[in-house]
């Protein structure tokens, strides 16, 4: 009897644990939230520039993950809603901080001013020098690269 | 332009059809020379470009410049072809 007993709460207690989704739906919202902004949003300069999306999807997961912890405290529910957690910190660190950490451009050349020698091999190995198009309107683009 | 190598430079060319030369500056030099020098944004320590455009006139003066103060948010190609085409 006794042990029966045990055997029902035991099985109720597996059942209450499986059911709470929270635990796992959390982390893996704010993960979705995180892979969408790299794999999509950045294709798009409305959704990459504000990130809007992709900053509401995180937050909506730590807060599942913290409601799963709210309504069951076991080493599920702790280990989701702090994975959920240091995943939405992350990626409103890169965000709001992380991008814009870039050094101030004091010494980049003002417009009016003469643009700094400019001489190097393009994709072909072949030189090429802002000299040689003196006489053209020549847009310069400098990016971060694929390295 | 970037840091990047030849290879790496003729590889996205061809991945997106680009039509202009893509200059490598793997030493370094044009982004110093042009105070774009972002140290240590590479990982394992070396320099690459922060995002930046010029439009450069027929007489080598700067006319117009554009550097973001986060490398997320980019300028915009129509902004950039409005910015081409006003001084047509």
């Amino acid at each position: 009897m006794h042990s029966t007993e045990k055997t029902v709460l035991k099985n109720v207690n597996a059942r209450m644990t499986r059911r709470n989704h929270a635990a796992w739906l959390g982390p893996l919202l704010t993960l979705l939230g995180i892979v969408t902004y790299f794999a999509v949003a950045v294709k798009f300069p409305d959704l990459r520039d504000s990130a809007i999306v992709n900053l509401v999807l995180v937050a909506a997961g730590a807060l599942v993950a913290f409601w799963g912890l709210v309504r069951r405290r076991n080493w599920k529910s702790w280990l989701g809603f702090t994975g959920a957690a240091a995943f939405a910190g992350l990626f409103f660190w890169y965000i709001f901080a992380y991008s814009s950490q870039l050094p101030t451009p004091d010494t980049a050349p003002a417009v009016g001013s003469m643009a700094p020698p400019l001489k190097l091999p393009d994709e072909t190995g072949r030189m090429l020098s802002l000299d040689d198009l003196r006489g053209d309107r020549v847009l310069v683009v400098f990016y971060r690269g694929y390295w | 332009m970037s840091v990047d190598t030849n290879e790496e430079s003729s590889r996205l060319a061809e991945g997106l059809g680009l039509e202009f030369p893509i200059l490598s500056d793997v030493r370094e030099e044009a982004i110093r020379a042009w105070g774009l020098a972002h140290e240590g944004g590479k990982p394992g320590g070396g320099a690459i470009s922060r995002p930046a455009l010029f439009l450069v006139e027929p007489d080598g003066t700067i006319s117009w410049r554009d550097l973001t103060d986060n490398y997320r948010v980019r300028v915009r190609p129509e902004d950039v072809l409005a910015v081409l085409a006003a001084r047509e």
